[in-house]
């Protein structure tokens, strides 16, 4: 290799290494990029609710169980109380006929004598 | 502090005294339960076994509440059995009827009997209805001068009720309560007057 041939190469080297303008598409593209980029980089947003009325038949059973409840609990009381009411009747009852009995034989003996 | 702690030992030690301490502090309760307007009611399961029809009654405190609350305030009849519960504590009630004469015997009746003859019972009247065949013994339990309790024991050939109700009563209330219920009352009161009526004919 001569000494012409290696200062050719030696141009071309620099040639090639030196700064080139890439143009303004390139720098318009680097920029998009770039752009995207820092929109996909945003946090995920949470997902989005379920609509109210999904909650509504869950909602509706609860409810109607402690209604339910409510109800069974307040017919006892009433059968009880209806129970107790009949037994304090039948016995205040059947008392003051033993008292009756007891006074109207007191009367017969005081008008017999 | 030596002197604290035999001062200590003298008092809570003393086996006597503590003795004597409890005795002093448990003679009102046993007394007190002595003397009880409530009835123990003996086991009678023999007598229900044998009887066609059976009623037992057991209403305290919260029951006879309870009752209160579902009798009608608007009816005479059950405003006046509303008011008669205000005072009183506990209704205790067994009926027995039988098919036969002679279902039971006057023993069945010894435990409820000796209870009675305990201090604050005394036997108010006890009448006897030839034509029934009916015994009542009527007792009353007193807190002081104030009726504390009643007790009815009421004995035919086929029937036998012993009721127990705690509380301030009166009777003449408790009596008046009878027909009310569309129960017709005992017809004694109604026959006396026709003998008078036969009587006073006779002797015209």
């Amino acid at each position: 290799m001569s000494f012409e041939d290696d200062e050719r190469f030696e141009q071309e080297l620099r040639r090639a290494f030196g700064a080139e303008d890439p143009g303004e598409v390139f720098t318009q593209r680097v920029v998009n990029r770039v752009t995207v980029d820092a929109v996909r980089s945003v946090p995920p947003r949470p997902p989005a609710r379920a609509p109210w009325w999904v909650a509504l038949p869950f909602a509706a059973s609860l409810v109607v169980a402690v209604g339910g409840v409510a109800w069974v609990q307040y017919a006892r009381h009433v059968e009880e109380g209806e129970r107790a009411r009949t037994q304090v009747l039948t016995a205040l009852r059947l008392t003051s006929e033993k008292l009756n009995v007891v006074r109207s034989a007191v009367i017969q003996a005081q008008e017999l004598r | 502090m030596k002197r604290d702690s035999g001062l200590f030992t003298s008092v809570f030690g003393n086996r006597h005294l503590w003795t004597l301490i409890l005795t002093i502090m448990l003679v009102p309760v046993v007394s007190a339960a002595g003397q009880n307007p409530r009835l123990r009611m003996p086991d009678l399961s023999q007598l229900a076994s044998r009887s066609s029809n059976t009623v037992d009654i057991t209403l305290d405190g919260a029951l006879l509440s309870l009752a209160s609350q579902f009798l009608d305030g608007k009816d005479d009849d059950e405003r006046s059995v509303k008011e008669l519960l205000t005072s009183i504590k506990g209704i205790y009630v067994k009926t027995f009827e039988f098919d036969r004469d002679g279902g039971y015997s006057t023993a069945d009746l010894d435990a409820v009997r000796q209870q009675l003859t305990t201090p604050g019972w005394s036997r108010l009247i006890g009448v006897g209805s030839r034509r029934d065949q009916e015994q009542v013994d009527i007792y009353m339990w007193m807190d002081g001068n104030k009726p504390g309790g009643l007790a009815i024991l009421a004995a035919q050939p086929r029937q036998l009720v012993i009721v127990n109700i705690v509380g301030a009563i009166d009777l003449e209330k408790l009596r008046a309560l009878e027909g009310q219920f569309g129960v017709p009352r005992f017809d004694l009161e109604r026959r006396s007057k026709d003998d008078r009526k036969r009587k006073d004919d006779q002797d015209q």
